[in-house]
């Protein structure tokens, strides 16, 4: 019966101890570009590195619309400006020469064609 | 580069940094998932998962732990996932096989012991010790495994499972003995 105790005893030691005789395994050299390949594969395009740049691209291209529309709307208020001055002086031109909007008659009214 | 150089380089992008990282811990995460899954083939795909989840997640990597204390956790909780999968998958397959599904009955097979870091002429003694180590609490494997794989300290599987140095000891001794036990008695029981 000791016998027996004893060999099993020496079994499970011996299995116990396994454990301590596992070599270290190296990693798959081709991990990295697999793992690359993966992102890529499963379309996460907000995850991939190419995505992160097409994300940065997306958010330039968002940047420029909106100095595009800044200048957009920074040329019509000046435009409109212009205009309103441009279009006081030809008035007040008309005016001076007596082609007045406020007259109820037009330029080629004041003329005698006769 | 050192650790903090090397977070700030992939969360800003750097598909050099995120080169680095994986080159730096693909060995320490392979032999982990080994470690929990004997199997090579199961545990490259578990080494794949680990770092695209750290790839998915590092922005939210708050510093407030150590890179590798942060990437042992992901490995760690990627492969006992794999192990619940596999374990439901495995009853799923028993009860389709009582129907009488036959394709079924191939699917209850376990997953073969494949771990190349083991001798041949232990490689029978390690796939017992690896099926009483599955069998294990989770804590107490977790605390098991890390020690005798990666040959951890008590302070850094302490740090992984957010415990103190003493509940560590304490895992990995009881782990020790109920080991012991269940191989006495599976020795036991096998020689009548």
């Amino acid at each position: 019966m000791k016998k027996k105790d004893n060999s099993t005893e020496n079994k499970v030691d011996r299995i116990l101890e396994s454990i301590d005789h596992i070599q270290r395994v190296e990693g798959n050299p081709y991990l990295y570009s697999r793992i690359r390949e993966r992102l890529k594969d499963e379309g996460d395009k907000s995850l991939s590195f190419f995505s992160r740049k097409s994300v940065i691209n997306a958010r330039l291209g968002i940047v420029m619309l909106a100095i595009l529309c800044l200048v957009n709307v920074f040329t019509i208020i000046n435009y409109s400006s212009i205009d309103r001055s441009e279009t006081s002086g030809i008035s007040s031109l008309s005016e001076a020469y007596g082609w007045s909007d406020d007259s109820s008659q037009g330029i080629y009214d004041s003329i005698d064609f006769e | 580069m050192n650790e903090q150089q090397l977070i700030r380089a992939i969360k800003s992008g750097s598909e050099e940094g995120y080169r680095t990282l994986v080159s730096s811990y693909q060995n320490k995460v392979l032999n982990t998932c080994l470690g929990f899954v004997p199997n090579i083939q199961d545990a490259e795909d578990l080494c794949q998962e680990v770092f695209v989840q750290v790839f998915r997640s590092i922005d939210q990597f708050r510093e407030d732990a150590t890179l590798s204390t942060w990437i042992y956790r992901i490995s760690i909780s990627k492969c006992l996932e794999f192990i619940r999968h596999k374990k439901r998958k495995k009853r799923i397959s028993f009860f389709q096989s009582l129907v009488g599904l036959e394709e079924a009955k191939d699917k209850i097979a376990s997953p073969i012991f494949d771990h190349p870091g083991v001798q041949l002429e232990r490689k029978e003694e390690t796939r017992i010790l690896f099926e009483q180590i599955n069998q294990l609490p989770k804590n107490q494997k977790i605390a098991f495994t890390l020690h005798k794989i990666e040959h951890m300290s008590h302070k850094e599987i302490g740090d992984i499972l957010n415990t103190s140095v003493s509940a560590v000891e304490s895992l990995i001794f009881r782990a020790k003995r109920r080991l012991r036990s269940k191989l006495t008695k599976l020795y036991y029981e096998k020689e009548g």
